[in-house]
């Protein structure tokens, strides 16, 4: 695997773990407010 | 034709990289949140059943805590499972501490903030907030440097089958023969066979055969 392709996803995965605790903290407002 | 396949297996992929990862890191931000709104009214709640009900949960934190912890579990395993399958660089080995050090941030945070008008230091979330921080930090001593690993690692070290294994042969098979053009022509068209391998773009077998062609053997 070449080192812009390692380099693809650990950008993919950085994203989905801001954007899951970005999604978390909004369900959890919804859901208690 | 190849090319578009490449390109939709890799869009599958990071689409389902995402949503599993991406539910994971929601799931332990739920849990995160549930816990700081139990300790907020104590410690402790309690919701339905035949029983008379000291301390009732905040709305909605029963079951958003237990979707969180479902839905990060069955997330968390199916984002193991392709990580593997797929051979990819991944964030496995964080899981366990990221658990265990956000629970912990928990515990040391109110038990030198208490809720309420408890004052001074509580030693009870004091002691949890302790054994998490040992049970998430100290595994990291060994995560994060096989996390560095993961994502920087150079071609020979890749695991899982095959990869990782044609270049350091090819290596070894043109200084076998004392080749040097020839022989670094020769590891590129396997680092890229090896790349349509991995991707998925050719079968274990197309790999095997491709490789014998270009060894010769």
């Amino acid at each position: 695997m070449s080192a812009s392709l390692r380099l693809y996803w650990l950008f993919v995965q950085l994203a989905a773990i801001a954007g899951g605790i970005y999604g978390g903290v909004l369900l959890f407002d919804w859901a208690t407010g | 034709m190849r090319d578009e396949g490449i390109g939709a297996r890799r869009l599958v992929q990071t689409v389902a990289v995402a949503l599993t990862l991406g539910g994971v890191a929601c799931g332990l931000t739920l849990v995160f949140l549930s816990m700081r709104s139990v300790m907020n009214v104590g410690g402790f709640c309690a919701e339905g059943g035949p029983y008379n009900i000291r301390q009732h949960c905040p709305q909605g934190v029963p079951g958003i805590m237990m979707g969180g912890i479902w839905g990060g579990v069955i997330l968390a395993l199916v984002y193991i499972g392709m990580m593997i399958r797929w051979h990819l660089p991944h964030f496995i080995h964080l899981l366990w501490s990221a658990l265990f050090l956000s629970l912990g941030w928990n515990f040391f945070d109110y038990a030198f903030n208490p809720p309420g008008t408890t004052s001074g230091v509580v030693w009870g979330w004091l002691v949890c907030g302790v054994l998490f921080a040992l049970m998430g930090g100290l595994p990291l001593l060994v995560v994060v440097p096989a996390i560095w690993r993961e994502f920087t690692r150079g071609e020979e070290q890749q695991h899982g089958f095959p990869g990782g294994v044609p270049v350091a042969h090819a290596k070894r098979a043109a200084e076998h023969v004392g080749l040097t053009q020839t022989g670094d022509r020769l590891v590129s068209d396997l680092q890229k066979l090896d790349e349509l391998l991995q991707s998925g773009a050719l079968t274990p077998e197309e790999y095997a055969a491709a490789k014998r062609r270009l060894l010769g053997t």
